[in-house]
């Protein structure tokens, strides 16, 4: 080798060095003392080993105000490539806190970008470990710039590839609002941090006191705003959910599940899902027990577990392909529909969709959350949604119907009128235009006023409204419910159903896009 | 099961667990007849006087807050019973600034 060429790669190698050690030894150690990994340990975590190729580690910024000029910052704060995650290919970019505290300028962001794009062409998901305290303020407009174009590729990709936001760190002001643009966020439990105003200007501003935990930490969106779809313990763990996650989606919207697996029954321990269901229909149930009984493995991953809980909806498999389940969740609020639960199940068949996954949903459902807050706060247009996100989809529907089906609840549980492509109810199943109470105190108001013991009167005609309604047959004498089954042969005739509908296609009317009711 | 609650809905009671967010509701009640101000502020002007008639949208005082003069209105028609508010004075959020009869 000659000695130009030695001495060549031997300054690329020590630049590369200075390049990788991102703010220095001490911003490192600072990073690692706040409980938190160092960028290169997020990505060989969240990586296949040694796949990790990075691009751009040379980009400067371009900032001549404030001194900006005399200012080194390694990669710009942001590493930037691609790797694999059990053997498929990813985009990635994660932001480096070491250097300048992560802040965003326009070199930073059109990095982010460029690996956006590239995921958009090469059609693979592109994941976003977010790590930064905000605008780099010295690069002024141009730092808002860069989160505009961020907002603008996010938006553009968004149905197309999985973009997945991590949130490791700060993530304030505008910069929330890049992972609310995205499929999925994954919060750490005491590393995660998001807010549009912090608790100082809040305190300013409001006089309102409130921590940074309180205001923005991961429980708070993982429970409360629903902003986080996957709460960790550690990071570790975030990264584990993230790979599985990956595993079962599809990585473009142009693919099917190409990774279908080879079938699996349920554990035993699942597999005689009767055991479950109570015999008093006012008896609340864990509908996860059920969906664990009926998916391959009892393996289901649960999005959104901790916000809205009265509704549940994940992944899981179902002989081999990648399904969506969404179920009413009888244990918590009896299952109701109401804002938060509209949100969560209308955003996911909206997911589902887009990426031509199927949706089994299952039902147990006793009506809306009643009460001048949910009215107040819109509980109108965010069931629209679910409705909305239910009729929009296009992609195989299956709908089983475990027990209350009542009203505007069963029209929006993708019943057969949502062009469900499959609707079977259990034995336990009661369809009707209401609750036997409710129903009998209108259809028969007058017997029961002039009844000489109104109460006796009253509770003989529900008793006689519930032998006639409360059960599956009125639906499945109008063939709105296609079979009912016994529940222990839910998984089988699921099965069968979405083989048959493996090729299922349905015209489409033309137009740009709907407006769904935001 | 654990926390098992009652819930009442339309058509009777349930056994569920109540959710936080659920727990934390606040009761309806309805609104006062006195308009607060929404952010706090610095009033700096004051438009109208006790017993003044008002029409829904005329002007009630300005406050200072967010980079903005903003002009407070009426919500709706009235007779002003009680004015809290003077000019230069500091108003935090939620501070009741004019109360119609």
């Amino acid at each position: 080798m000659n000695n130009g060429m030695q001495t060549k790669i031997e300054d690329l190698d020590a630049q590369v060095q200075k390049l990788y050690l991102g703010g220095g030894e001490a911003a490192l150690q600072k990073q690692r003392e706040a409980g938190k990994m160092t960028v290169t340990e997020r990505i060989d975590a969240l990586l296949d080993p040694d796949s990790f190729q990075e691009l751009g580690l040379f980009v400067k910024h371009q900032c001549h105000d404030f001194g900006m000029d005399k200012k080194e910052m390694a990669a710009d704060g942001v590493v930037t490539g691609i790797g694999t995650i059990e053997g498929r290919p990813v985009c990635v970019y994660a932001q480096d806190f070491s250097v300048a505290g992560g802040s965003l300028g326009l070199a930073h962001a059109r990095k982010i970008t460029k690996v956006m794009e590239l995921a958009m062409d090469m059609k693979v998901p592109c994941i976003g470990i977010n790590d930064s305290g905000g605008a780099r303020i010295q690069e002024g407009i141009n730092a808002l710039a860069g989160y505009g174009e961020i907002f603008f590729h996010n938006t553009t990709a968004s149905g197309v590839i999985p973009q997945i936001s991590v949130i490791m760190g700060p993530c304030a002001g505008g910069a929330v609002y890049s992972p609310a643009l995205t499929d999925f966020v994954f919060v750490v439990d005491k590393v995660s941090k998001m807010f549009i105003t912090g608790p100082e200007v809040i305190k300013t501003v409001l006089g309102e006191e409130i921590g940074m935990e309180e205001l923005g930490g991961a429980r708070v969106h993982a429970e409360t705003t629903g902003n986080a779809h996957f709460f960790a313990e550690s990071e570790q763990e975030c990264f584990a959910q993230i790979r599985k996650l990956l595993a079962l989606i599809p990585h473009s919207n142009e693919k099917q599940t190409e990774d279908r697996r080879p079938a699996c029954e349920p554990k035993a321990e699942y597999a005689n899902i009767i055991k479950f269901v109570p015999d008093d229909p006012r008896q609340p149930f864990d509908v996860r027990n059920i969906v664990l009984g009926v998916l391959d493995d009892s393996d289901f991953l649960e999005v959104h577990q901790g916000f809205a809980q009265n509704a549940v909806v994940g992944f899981g498999r179902l002989n081999g392909q990648t399904v969506g389940v969404i179920a009413n969740q009888p244990m918590v609020l009896a299952g109701v529909l109401d804002i938060d639960s509209s949100d969560k199940i209308a955003r996911f068949i909206r997911y589902c969709d887009a990426f031509n996954i199927p949706l089994i949903t299952f039902e147990d459902m006793p009506g809306y959350l009643p009460g001048v807050d949910q009215e107040h706060a819109g509980i109108i247009r965010h069931g629209a949604k679910v409705l909305y996100a239910y009729c929009e989809a296009t992609v195989p529907k299956l709908t089983v119907i475990m027990r209350k089906a009542y009203g505007g609840g069963y029209i929006a549980m993708c019943s057969r009128h949502m062009k469900a492509d499959f609707v079977y109810a259990w034995p336990t199943a009661e369809i009707a235009v209401m609750g036997p109470a409710g129903a009998a105190n209108i259809i028969f108001r007058k017997d029961i006023k002039e009844a000489k013991d109104p109460a006796a009167m009253r509770e003989q005609k529900i008793e006689e409204y519930k032998e006639k309604f409360a059960n599956p047959y009125v639906a499945a004498g109008y063939g709105y419910v296609d079979m009912v089954i016994n529940p222990n042969d839910t998984r089988k005739n699921l099965i069968q159903a979405l083989e048959m509908a493996r090729n299922k296609s349905v015209e489409q009317v033309k137009k740009k896009h709907g407006i769904p009711p935001f | 099961m654990d926390n098992l609650n009652i819930l009442h809905l339309e058509d009777g009671e349930y056994q569920t667990q109540l959710t936080e967010k659920y727990l934390k509701r606040k009761p309806y009640s309805a609104p006062e007849p006195i308009v607060k101000a929404a952010i706090p502020g610095t009033i700096m002007e004051v438009l109208v006087k006790e017993g003044q008639q008002v029409k829904r949208g005329d002007a009630l005082c300005v406050l200072d807050s967010m980079k903005m003069n903003n002009t407070i209105c009426a919500s709706d028609n009235g007779v002003v019973k009680k004015v809290y508010i003077t000019v230069g004075q500091s108003v935090g959020k939620n501070a009741p600034l004019v109360e119609f009869k």
